[in-house]
């Protein structure tokens, strides 16, 4: 009797972790993954008080996990990615003047709570972290559409925000009035599950 | 880059370098304490220079290029100390070694942390101080190498989008050229000066070396500046008995900076759309 309980027991508790293991992988693939291709993040500071200036991160990746229609986010962008069509800039953005991209290689924001505000409209309220800087962020994400194809299940969403990047610690240009210090970002996401 | 921003990230360094120096000249006569007037100008400088742009740093800092002036700001503190001590103040490979190892422990640039690379960052120092400052090469001569050398690497920033940098090492350039006019105007006894210099130099070199990712300067071209201090040392010291050794030696590590420079700015994109 004692054998048979010292054979059951480690079977079990592997039953069990095999079980578990299982849970946390079909939660895993319940969440979209973001495709970098169609999702976009877009910035654009005022340049010397006079013109905007647009720039744009190419590669976006990251999840989007819908429970019971709220979605939380979990985003990455690759400052490397960097592309304001000028190679010079490029550099320059990517230098310790601006993101410090040997440092601080990506920025991310994580979500923390979603309240759902309206019909496809939500409240997120998240942690973004730019330059090693982490700051609670608000935003108003707006859900822009669900489709499902023969390659799986799509969703869209879409933000805009404000940060001042002095409260990140990307003071260069504040005070001369070279670049503002207001920065407007639009993220477009769309993300794909099988 | 503006000429208000040229005037407040280099002037203010500078006019605070020079107020240090011509105070000292009153308030510290004894040739002992001289070098100390020089020593604060230079360290105070580095300081301003740099919180101008960043603000003060913290410890440990945001950024690891911010290690640079925390490092500078430590060595100033220590040659302030040499000419106090009577059996260090001429002990020049000894100072220069200090320098070194503080360098090397503290200087932790990115991928320049194995214990290989601060050996070489502990000889580097060791032997651009050296090269700046033997009791044979007068202190104009290190001061002239400085300020073309900083010089050099600032441009050289500059081309590698790092304006920051630039404008920190373009001010303690500035600062190294005052210094030599104050040093003709008021000779004064410099022991130990060699010490941040070096620390700046090679500092700076290394600081643009391990940010320049996007290649915009070739990466060997960032060693020629410190190089060149050292060479232009070792010219002064094998032309003893040459009538223009000085200025041979300084045409050398100018050659050195303008070669790199030049090349830097030849291999660089244009830069007409460069902001700010």
């Amino acid at each position: 009797m004692l054998v048979l309980k010292l054979i059951a027991l480690p079977l079990f508790i592997g039953f069990s972790m095999l079980t578990a293991a299982q849970e946390a992988e079909s939660i895993n693939e319940s969440a979209f993954q973001i495709d970098s291709v169609h999702s976009t993040a877009i910035f654009k500071a005022h340049h010397r008080g006079a013109g905007m200036f647009y720039g744009r991160f190419n590669d976006v990746t990251g999840t989007i996990q819908v429970d019971e229609g709220i979605p939380a986010f979990d985003v990455s962008i690759d400052i490397d990615s960097v592309d304001t069509n000028n190679t010079r800039l490029d550099g320059h953005l990517k230098s310790p003047d601006f993101f410090n991209v040997v440092e601080f290689p990506v920025m991310s924001f994580k979500s923390s709570s979603v309240k759902k505000v309206a019909d496809e409209n939500y409240e997120v309220i998240g942690e973004i972290t730019i330059h090693g800087v982490t700051k609670p962020l608000v935003v108003s994400m707006v859900k822009t559409g669900q489709a499902t194809n023969p390659r799986g299940e799509l969703i869209g969403y879409e933000t805009e925000f404000n940060i001042t990047r002095s409260d990140f610690g990307m003071m260069y240009g504040v005070e001369g009035g070279a670049l503002g210090d207001e920065i407007k970002v639009i993220v477009a996401l769309e993300a794909g599950r099988k | 880059m503006n000429p208000v921003e040229v005037l407040q990230f280099v002037g203010i360094p500078v006019i605070t370098a020079a107020a240090i120096v011509i105070c000292s000249w009153w308030l510290l006569p004894a040739k002992r304490l001289q070098p100390v007037g020089a020593i604060l100008a230079v360290g105070a400088a580095s300081c301003i220079a740099f919180i101008l742009q960043e603000g003060v740093p913290s410890i440990p800092p945001m950024q690891k290029w911010h290690w640079l002036v925390l490092t500078v700001f430590l060595v100033s503190v220590l040659a302030c100390l040499f000419p106090l001590c009577r059996k260090f103040d001429e002990r020049v490979i000894l100072q220069a070694m200090i320098a070194g190892f503080i360098a090397a422990i503290f200087m932790q640039f990115p991928s320049q942390s194995n214990l290989f690379v601060r050996f070489i960052i502990f000889l580097m120092v060791l032997f651009v101080s050296i090269g700046l400052r033997r009791f044979t090469i007068p202190p104009w001569h290190m001061y002239v190498v400085a300020w073309l050398v900083l010089a050099g690497i600032s441009i050289m920033a500059l081309q590698s989008s790092f304006a920051k940098l630039a404008f920190y090492a373009g001010a303690m350039s500035a600062v190294a050229a005052s210094m030599y006019v104050l040093q003709l105007i008021k000779p004064r006894e410099t022991k130990s000066i060699q010490m941040i210099f070096g620390v700046l130099i090679v500092g700076c070199s290394l600081c643009g070396f391990s940010y320049n990712q996007n290649g915009g300067v070739f990466a060997l071209l960032w060693f020629v500046p410190m190089a060149a201090a050292s060479i232009s040392s070792i010219a002064y010291l094998l032309l003893k008995h040459h009538k223009n050794r000085a200025f041979i030696s300084l045409a050398i590590a100018a050659s050195c900076i303008a070669v790199s420079t030049i090349w830097s700015i030849l291999v660089s994109l244009p830069a007409d759309d460069m902001w700010p």
